[in-house]
């Protein structure tokens, strides 16, 4: 197409408007939701009716993806049904009383075994001499494979004959197909074949019991730890005091082996006086893991009753900060609730945190986080089980810049931009085959933080091309304990430990 | 009030007249269903004769002129969708779509009906007169599906993994892993342990491992993903079961950020990646053996993705600033060439593609592919051994509309696959874009394009002469709303295939409201 003046809108108004519906779904809201599922009947004739409410398939699930199957194999089509919402998955049984029969084919051909590609027609014994054609494929729908047994509803009529025309253009004829069976149709093969399952239950991998319940609070583990940037506080008798942030220690603790459970709670708000209460009833498990719980009272400098523990009144750059690294964590922009809640090791990097009244036990589980080396904390941080077929997504603490200084908050920005510089003024020199002073920016930025993997990785490389092998391989290994599985690290060390060898 | 893009594109481009015409308009369709709704739930007084029946579902039409509409008792639930709004000469005509449904002892019923619902605006907008331009009714003693997750998959994490919202999970797993919440996961269908029952495979969004349910006697599904070795955390949005080395076991072709991934079979039901291709935001896939030479090909759609930031679609209604879609010839061994260019598939080819799918449209022995694009036209690839064209214009099935899904089914039973696409039915834009003074200097060609981008789902007949007919308006098959993945299926076996179609972006927690219609 040519370009017409079409083309030429007024494109910020246009990326305002995609911008600003962003930001409304990342704000919770619907956007085109609490849409019913369709469902059209073929009456005959090219003519379809809106059948959906009494299909029963009417949910507002925000639907995605469908495949029709006999699961009960009682010869009627089933459906499952992939949504977005809860439940992500339905298996919605086929229950239409109809006196219409049915057969199944499934076709094994001599070319690609799957025969896709087959074209079949089932004709039918009747005066028009109805033929039903249907092609096995892969790959239809929405993201989606369709079943491996092509399904023909025929009425109430018998099949007279069934043609399939194979992937390489031989074509099969088949007569002794009956209605209400399943068959297998080989390639080269004279005659269909009934198909019996034999199917049966195997040594499972049964789920028993829930292996991550669902909780009514959100929890987020982070899979590799975020350095906690400096957060303002009132100590009691409105002392101005910080926590965590480059170059200052968790002062109000007075110890910095401890981790920090950070609670941010208001006197009125009902479920945070809940929840400190079942904390000071569990202090003494939090102190035996060397986790120091800290209330931080967003809006007064009331203290909460019975706390033992220290507290102080969180200042307003204070639940700024919070807010806007829960909110860069989620993706959701959605404002901090009361009570949440930071735990934060004794390095001072960003372990969990949780939005909204949180169970005590859950907390004290986590404990177990603190112990972790980041292989296990990355494991920990998704629900279930898993494996990864390349690397797990590493953390962009450019994603945390970015939003606090898209919220002008210059101070807090900084504290990510200046260890980022240093690398990135070492990379150039690397470019540059300066590599003493590549050496020595990356050494600050090893210093500074918090990015320590490309601070801890360029440094090895730098080292290994200036002949000290035994410092690449050092800072290789310390970058690999930051980052488990990272390829290039990995290849570079291999690399190294061959050339110290030779 | 939120404008959606398209909105935008359109009031940016009717330029000669002010833009306070169409939000009058708006304002007036917003006042309207509001009115509607307040008045609570419609049915229709009619005399309704049979026009079909299958022995468990009965539809009745009416002729319009025995029809009377009244709003009734809360016992009927009742949507309007106010498609059209003109000027009268006392106030205003609105084209609603009506939806009632209700249970009562005599099981389901269903009232549909097209509606002209008059208003005058002085003193207040108020309901002047209800027509029924159409009307229809469906019976069914009970509901044709039931809900049987809980029985089917009680040996599976169903509670606690499957069946969470993505909303949920946002809440649970790290943004730092890059989870969308834009559900754009598919499911596939296979006998991976070849027991005569097809296996389900689920990609899953990043965090959530991929999961295979092995149906292990009929309707009972085992969680096998763990055994299977296919338990990904990366995000998987669609998976093909082929067997692509020829071998006589399925291999898995599945995507994953940033790559297609190839899988064998070690005959024992695990698996093990062969090769991995680098195709970054991979949608759906597409097998077929497109050159006939024995081996199974893979054609991997690809969408950058506006709701992600990742572009924005440049022009709205015909935008080709998205990513190439690639062929991938099969060398054996599970070994692929991107040869796209090679045979022909560069055409046409940087769209925002959801999904394809092969068929041999014209019955002349090869594969041919059809893609849904959305934010503009989709392709048509006729394949002539081995070699693709883009005959979409000329076979008449460009659909210049936000396409979301392909399905092909003889829905009319003459030996010729027809085609049934999902785009999105939009309210609002199927208001605006009739308005007389949208896009007034626009092409006609480009306001018709506008107009079909909101008009829903098609369903174009193939004529077996090599083009279709979009028979979507006189089939009644396109008020699909904002559809996923329709599929063709004879759901009472009377030899003629119906449509579902799966339905709705984004519901948010909380929030009944149905969010600003695009």
């Amino acid at each position: 197409m040519s370009l017409s003046p079409e083309t030429e809108i007024n494109d910020s108004d246009y990326k305002d408007g995609w911008r600003a519906i962003n930001k409304l779904i990342s704000q919770g809201k619907s956007w085109s939701g609490n849409e019913a599922n369709c469902m059209f009947i073929n009456l005959g004739e090219g003519e379809f009716a809106d059948g959906s409410a009494v299909s029963g398939l009417n949910f507002e699930d925000d639907g995605r993806s469908a495949v029709a199957h006999d699961l009960d194999l009682d010869g009627n089509l089933d459906l499952l049904i992939t949504n977005r919402t809860a439940p992500r998955l339905r298996v919605m049984r086929n229950q239409a009383q109809t006196s219409n029969s049915f057969v199944q084919l499934k076709l094994v051909g001599a070319v690609n075994p799957d025969a896709i590609g087959a074209r079949v027609e089932v004709h039918l014994d009747d005066e028009q001499q109805t033929v039903l054609a249907q092609t096995r494929r892969a790959g239809s729908g929405y993201l989606a494979q369709a079943s491996s047994w092509l399904h023909f509803g025929l009425s109430d009529k018998n099949v007279s004959q069934v043609i399939v025309k194979w992937p390489n253009g031989k074509v099969g004829h088949y007569d002794d197909v009956r209605k209400g069976q399943r068959y297998v149709i080989t390639q080269g093969a004279t005659d269909v074949a009934v198909h019996q399952s034999t199917a049966a239950s195997s040594e499972s991998e049964r789920v028993e019991d829930a292996l991550s319940p669902v909780i009514p609070f959100s929890r987020i583990v982070l899979p590799n730890p975020i350095p906690m940037p400096q957060l303002k506080i009132n100590a009691p008798g409105n002392e101005e005091a910080t926590l965590f942030g480059t170059g200052t220690t968790a002062a109000m603790a007075g110890d910095t082996s401890k981790a920090l459970f950070i609670n941010l709670w208001s006197e009125t708000c009902a479920p945070c006086i809940v929840e400190l209460a079942a904390i000071t009833e569990n202090k003494a498990r939090f102190l035996e893991a060397n986790v120091i719980p800290v209330a931080l009272n967003v809006t007064s400098s009331q203290k909460p009753a019975h706390w033992s523990a220290p507290h102080a009144q969180a200042s307003a750059q204070c639940i700024n900060v919070l807010d806007i690294i829960q909110r860069t964590l989620t993706k959701r922009d959605i404002a901090l609730p009361t009570p949440s809640s930071f735990l934060v090791d004794a390095r001072g990097n960003l372990v969990a945190f949780y939005l909204g009244a949180v169970d005590t036990e859950v907390i004290i589980k986590d404990f177990e986080l603190l112990k972790m080396n980041d292989a296990q904390r990355l494991e920990a941080s998704v629900p279930f089980g898993g494996r990864w077929l390349t690397q797990a997504p590493a953390p962009s603490l450019l994603a945390l810049e970015y939003a606090f200084t898209k919220n002008e908050m210059h101070e807090t920005a900084r504290e990510f931009q200046v260890g980022y510089i240093y690398v990135q003024m070492a990379r150039g020199y690397v470019t540059m085959q300066r590599l003493e002073l590549a050496l020595e920016y990356f050494d600050l930025a090893a210093k500074e933080g918090p990015y320590f993997f490309e601070a801890y990785s360029g440094r090895g490389y730098v080292k290994q091309l200036s002949g000290d092998i035994s410092g690449a391989i050092a800072d290789y290994t310390t970058a690999l304990a930051l980052r488990p599985g990272d390829k290039v690290v990995k290849a570079n060390l291999i690399a190294a430990k061959a050339e110290l060898t030779d | 009030m939120i404008i959606a893009p398209c909105l935008i594109a359109i009031i940016a481009c009717a330029t000669s007249q002010p833009q306070l015409d169409m939000e009058q308009f708006e304002n007036i369709s917003k006042q309207a269903a509001s009115i509607l709704k307040d008045r609570g739930s419609g049915t229709i007084d009619a005399k309704f004769k049979i026009a079909f029946s299958d022995g468990h579902v009965i539809v009745k039409r009416a002729d319009s002129a025995t029809a009377k509409f009244y709003f009734s008792d809360s016992a009927w639930h009742t949507k309007y969708k106010i498609v059209g709004v003109t000027k009268t000469e006392t106030g205003y005509a609105t084209k609603v779509i009506m939806l009632s449904h209700t249970e009562n002892g005599e099981g389901h019923l269903q009232q549909n009906a097209n509606l002209l619902v008059t208003f005058t605006a002085a003193p207040s907008l108020a309901i002047h007169a209800v027509d029924v331009l159409d009307c229809e009714q469906l019976t069914s003693p009970e509901a044709l599906f039931k809900d049987v997750s809980k029985h089917s998959l009680k040996f599976v994490n169903y509670d606690n993994m499957l069946a969470p919202s993505l909303n949920y999970w946002q809440k649970h797993i790290s943004a730092t892993l890059g989870l969308s919440t834009k559900s754009h996961q598919g499911i596939s269908l296979a006998d991976v342990n070849n027991n005569g029952l097809d296996d389900i495979y689920l990609p899953q969004p990043t965090g959530l491992p991929n999961t295979l349910l092995t149906q292990v006697t009929p309707g009972v599904f085992e969680d096998h993903s763990v055994k299977s070795q296919l338990d990904f955390l990366e995000s998987s949005r669609s998976a093909l079961f082929v067997d692509f080395d020829n071998d006589g076991d399925l291999d898995l072709a599945t995507t994953f950020p940033g790559l297609v991934a190839l899988f064998a079979n070690d005959g024992h039901g695990a698996f093990h990646v062969v090769s991995m291709i680098d195709a970054p935001e991979v949608t759906s896939l597409a097998a077929a053996d497109y050159d006939n030479d024995g081996l199974v090909d893979l054609y991997a759609c690809r969408y950058l993705n506006p709701y992600e930031n990742q572009a924005v679609p440049q022009p709205y209604h015909d935008a080709n600033n998205g990513l190439e879609n690639i062929m991938l010839r099969n060398r054996g061994e599970l070994q692929f060439e991107d040869v796209t260019s090679e045979v022909g598939l560069d055409q046409n080819n940087k769209r925002f593609s959801f999904a394809a799918s092969f068929e041999d449209y014209d019955n002349d022995g090869d594969q041919d592919l059809y893609v849904a694009n959305d934010y503009g036209r989709n392709n048509l690839f006729r394949n002539d051994r081995g070699s693709f064209t883009d005959v979409a214009a000329s076979a008449g099935v460009e659909d210049i509309s936000a396409g979301m899904a392909v399905s092909w089914g003889d829905y009319d039973n003459d030996g010729y696959i027809d085609l049934y696409v999902s785009n999105m039915y939009s309210s609002a834009g199927q208001r605006i874009t009739y308005q007389r003074n949208f896009m007034t200097e626009a092409s006609e060609e480009t306001r018709l394009q506008m107009q079909r981008h909101a008009g829903g789902n098609t369903l174009f007949k193939n004529m077996g002469d090599g083009t279709f007919q979009d028979v979507s308006q006189t089939s009644n098959t396109n008020m699909g709303r904002w559809a996923w993945g329709s599929i063709f299926f004879d759901y009472n076996n009377d030899s003629q295939l119906d449509i579902f179609v799966p339905n709705g972006f984004t519901t948010n927690d909380n929030d009944d409201a149905d969010g600003d219609d695009l």
